[in-house]
């Protein structure tokens, strides 16, 4: 298979699992000639935001007494870069997160760290293959 | 609407009253005086007027509107500031407006402390078409920043941008003098719709 009907499987595998939303087609299309790493740049800046917003948020939870306030507004930040890269599943996870946050339950706030990074990590991976093969496509190193 | 017509025209110049006076400037200055509370008994005059925004004239108490869309009209970029604390949304936010917009001079502001500033330091009549607002920011969030910039006299449309939506959310924004809101992600069919709503498109 060519590196470009990979890179169109693995984008439509994103879509089929829900792992991506239409957000994402929002910047393929932004994506142009004046902007030729323009998805590279968005999604790059997502996996290093979701990177240390997960690191952060496990710090505070593994202090005796939690600030939900402050994991709240970590949570609302990862929620918010989710949306912008069209990162569903991660924007969903992080809405129950945020349930949690006003509950101030911890248990139920560490489960869902824990279902956040998973969600985070294998999307993540992906999107390190996907600008692999773009790069292989187009000829644009990515970003990272 | 030609330049004449809106020179000529624009009802507030002819009230002269300063109470009316609101914020209205094109990138050369030229509305920099328009008044745009449209005084009782120029509804016939404005109606004679054609083209983008008289219908807005013709209203008793007019907005902004109509001496933005002359200012529309006239100018080649609008001028924008986005105030947003988080990299990857002014990212975004910078593609779609020169994605949507013909031309657009876009100033960033990182926390409502800055946004008030770029815009005092913008005059009393604002140097910019349109602001758009995170809520949540250090130091000031957006809410707090619209009502100072209210408080300054400003009347330069402000539209709120949050990924809280719930209507207590959106009501915080509107009652601190936001003109619009809009749940994050922006998208461009939330940025035409904004930028039609003003007549900044």
């Amino acid at each position: 298979m060519s590196a470009a009907n990979q890179l169109a499987a693995l984008i439509h595998n994103m879509f089929a699992t829900g792992l991506l939303d239409d957000q994402f087609q929002q910047l393929q299309m932004l994506q142009d000639p004046s902007a030729p790493n323009f998805v590279a740049e968005v999604v790059t800046l997502f996996c290093q935001d979701g990177e240390r917003i997960i690191g952060e948020l496990a710090k505070l939870l593994d202090k005796p007494v939690v600030d939900f306030d402050r994991v709240d507004a970590f949570v609302h930040q990862l929620k918010g870069s989710s949306a912008s890269v069209g990162a569903l599943k991660v924007k969903n996870t992080c809405v129950q997160f945020r349930e949690f946050c006003q509950q101030r339950s911890k248990d139920g706030c560490l489960k869902t760290l824990e279902m956040v990074r998973i969600n985070f990590y294998e999307l993540r991976g992906k999107f390190q293959t996907m600008l692999q093969l773009e790069c292989q496509v187009n000829g644009f190193p990515p970003n990272n | 609407m030609s330049l004449s017509v809106c020179n000529v025209s624009c009802p507030g110049r002819q009230a002269g009253s300063r109470s009316h006076r609101r914020v209205v400037r094109s990138s050369t200055g030229y509305l920099n005086a328009c008044y745009c509370r449209l005084p009782a008994g120029l509804t016939d005059k404005a109606s004679r007027l054609s083209g983008p925004g008289v219908e807005v004239w013709s209203r008793r108490r007019a907005s902004c509107k109509a001496a933005m869309a002359c200012a529309a009209a006239e100018r080649k970029a609008i001028r924008v500031l986005l105030v947003e604390d988080e990299e990857i949304h002014r990212v975004l936010a910078r593609a779609l407006l020169r994605s949507a917009v013909g031309g657009v001079e876009l100033d960033e502001a990182r926390t409502g402390a800055e946004a008030v500033r770029r815009v005092r330091d913008g005059g009393a009549a604002g140097a910019y078409d349109l602001i758009i607002t995170d809520g949540k920011m250090p130091v000031m969030d957006g809410r707090e920043a619209t009502r100072q910039i209210r408080a300054m006299g400003v009347t330069t449309p402000i539209v709120g941008l949050s990924s809280d939506t719930f209507p207590s959310d959106v009501d915080a924004f509107l009652k601190a003098g936001a003109d619009d809101f809009t749940p994050k992600p922006l998208s461009k069919e939330k940025l035409v719709r904004i930028l039609a709503k003003f007549n900044l498109a």
